[in-house]
């Protein structure tokens, strides 16, 4: 019964508490009503601005440029000082095709010039040393690479035929045409012969592309990025020539003389991977995930070092409850001090 | 070989002490000559927990039955004044019989512990069988490793890894022997009866006991009976 009681006690406590914060709510809000401070008026000249246009004399106008720049602001002493700079957004970037007349430019390049950069977009310098790369690098490996430049918002149009590059010196040779986005590395295109990609083992085009991105994004600078990334391109093909076992008799210009290749696609596939994009993580997380690697390496052998123990103790304990142990047969001995069953064989030790 | 009272170096064909002329009838005449009863652990001087001691029990019962013929008998206690650890050691071996163990077992692989918590000290006396392995070398050995424990007053610490350390020397000297198991069912519901330890709480059932007496009675009646 008292239980009772106080069960209803406690909901009428609980109906009248909530009664009065509803009734404390709506005079709130009454007295609020009454005592409103009238809000400012809009003017015609304020319309572009965010807010009413309220003049205030006594602070000074703060904007966010005016605030970094002003010594004598006194709400700078407020803010701690950012050790890094504050990070900039880019501003959205829409992609449009090459122009067609840079398109043909490259079409029409000799097929002795490695570097296509039909408009311009390295200095002389950097041309000359790219181009000493490449060359060098055709002069040495089976596999000859192009390298196509385009700028940042720059692609390649979808329906242009690579095959055409370079007077057609793609087709002629076992080739690889890297597509190159002028300081977007993570955009680079790659397009290898066909043989390549049917000989080649699983996974070393996409590892190929994977290290040449890295090394690339390892700097900051476009130009330097170019340049690391042709020399990780032309080393790994160095690589990839001895992993396919290129040999002289494998000549892609039988098959482009061959009447049934006819699309410029079968002949320079792209390599394509979706995991790409996703591998291409940070440096400090590839040291992370091979120390993580390690760590879990030593976590798990010294499981299976104390699961061993532990099976071993059992097993050893198991054979030490199946064995006994005899000892050898009593020897006949003189009887020390008198006594028949021990002379006094023992020790001693006092630890007071 | 050292004397168990003065610790003098003595060869094995001494009968007594040549230093201090000990010998066992001295102890006899001491406690008498009479054999004495030793449990496994007898700790008359209560410096044991309860728990120590069932400890050292079951390791003393576990190292039995990996050593079938040797056993160990533990003592902790107060010795009298002019009385070493060792010489009740020796005596314990000579004349103390260990309750329990079986006929196998002779004191000749016998070994005894004694520790005197007063006189602070803690000696080992093992029987001829023993001593090729467990040399006094090998027991000094063994001794002094314990005496830190021993000092820091870790009585049971220290017999429990006494008795490890003699497995251990044991072990080396010993051959090792598939433990056989070798129960023979009983042949006849007798031989289970007296094998089992199971023992009737009277001779015969009490009902028929008054049976059986009324059919002797019976049997007394007939016969007088016929003879008249």
């Amino acid at each position: 019964m008292n239980s009772r009681l106080k069960k209803r006690a406690a909901g009428y406590y609980f109906v009248v508490q909530i009664v009065c914060v509803i009734y404390l709510a709506n005079g709130a809000h009454a007295a609020g009503d009454v005592e409103e401070l009238p809000l400012p008026a809009w003017v015609a000249e304020g319309e572009g601005r965010l807010g009413p246009q309220v003049e205030l004399s006594l602070l000074p106008e703060v904007t966010p440029a005016s605030a970094d720049e002003n010594p004598d602001n006194p709400f700078k002493l407020f803010i701690p000082r950012s050790k890094t700079a504050a990070p900039t957004k880019e501003p959205l970037v829409t992609l449009r095709p090459l122009a067609a007349e840079f398109l043909s430019l490259s079409e029409n390049a000799d097929s002795e010039s490695f570097l296509l950069d039909p408009q311009r977009l390295l200095s002389e310098t950097q041309t000359e040393d790219l181009q000493r790369l490449l060359s060098y690098h055709a002069s040495g490996s089976k596999i000859t690479a192009y390298l196509l430049l385009l700028n940042k918002d720059q692609i390649l149009p979808s329906d242009f035929d690579v095959s055409k590059l370079a007077s057609g010196a793609l087709l002629q040779k076992t080739s690889c045409l890297l597509v190159y986005s002028l300081g977007q590395p993570t955009r680079a295109r790659f397009f290898m012969s066909k043989e390549i990609g049917q000989t080649a083992p699983a996974g070393q085009l996409t590892a190929m592309a994977q290290d040449c991105i890295r090394g690339a994004l390892q700097v900051s600078d476009e130009v330097e990025q170019i340049q690391r990334f042709a020399t990780q391109l032309s080393i790994r093909l160095f690589w990839l020539e001895r992993a396919c076992k290129l040999g002289d008799e494998v000549m892609p210009a039988k098959l482009s003389n061959s009447p049934e290749v006819s699309n410029s696609v079968d002949l320079l596939p792209e390599v394509t991977n979706e995991l790409l994009k996703t591998d291409l993580l940070p440096d400090y997380f590839i040291k992370w995930k091979r120390i993580g690697i390690i760590v879990l390496a030593v976590i798990a052998s010294l499981f299976v070092f104390f699961v061993a123990s532990i099976a071993i103790w059992r097993w050893k304990q198991k054979q030490a409850r199946r064995t006994v142990w005899l000892l050898p047969e009593i020897p006949d001995h003189p009887l020390r001090f008198g006594g028949p069953h021990g002379g006094g064989c023992g020790a001693t030790v006092d630890f007071g | 070989m050292h004397c168990p009272r003065c610790n003098h170096d003595s060869s094995d064909l001494e009968i007594q002490c040549s230093k201090c002329s000990f010998e066992l009838r001295q102890l006899h005449d001491l406690f008498g000559r009479k054999t004495v009863q030793l449990e496994r652990v007898t700790d008359s001087a209560h410096c044991l927990r309860l728990r120590d001691g069932r400890d050292i029990e079951s390791l003393l019962e576990e190292f039995e039955q990996t050593f079938p013929q040797v056993f160990v008998s533990v003592y902790v206690g107060v010795l009298p004044s002019g009385l070493k650890a060792g010489e009740i050691a020796f005596w314990f071996l000579n004349t103390a019989a260990l309750s329990g163990a079986d006929y196998r077992r002779l004191n000749e692989y016998a070994i005894v512990l004694v520790l005197d918590p007063v006189a602070k000290s803690f000696a080992v006396s093992v029987g001829y069988g023993l001593e090729r392995i467990l040399s006094s070398d090998v027991l000094d050995k063994i001794m002094q490793s314990l005496r830190t424990q021993l000092w820091h007053g870790e009585h049971a610490k220290a017999i429990k890894g006494c008795i490890g350390q003699l497995a251990k020397q044991i072990r080396k000297g010993a051959r090792a022997v598939k433990k056989e198991e070798d129960l023979i069912p009983p042949q006849s519901p007798e031989d289970f009866l007296d094998d089992s330890g199971l023992g009737l709480l009277r001779s015969q059932p009490r009902r028929s006991n008054r049976i059986d007496d009324s059919l002797a009675e019976d049997d007394s009646q007939n016969t007088e009976r016929a003879t008249e």
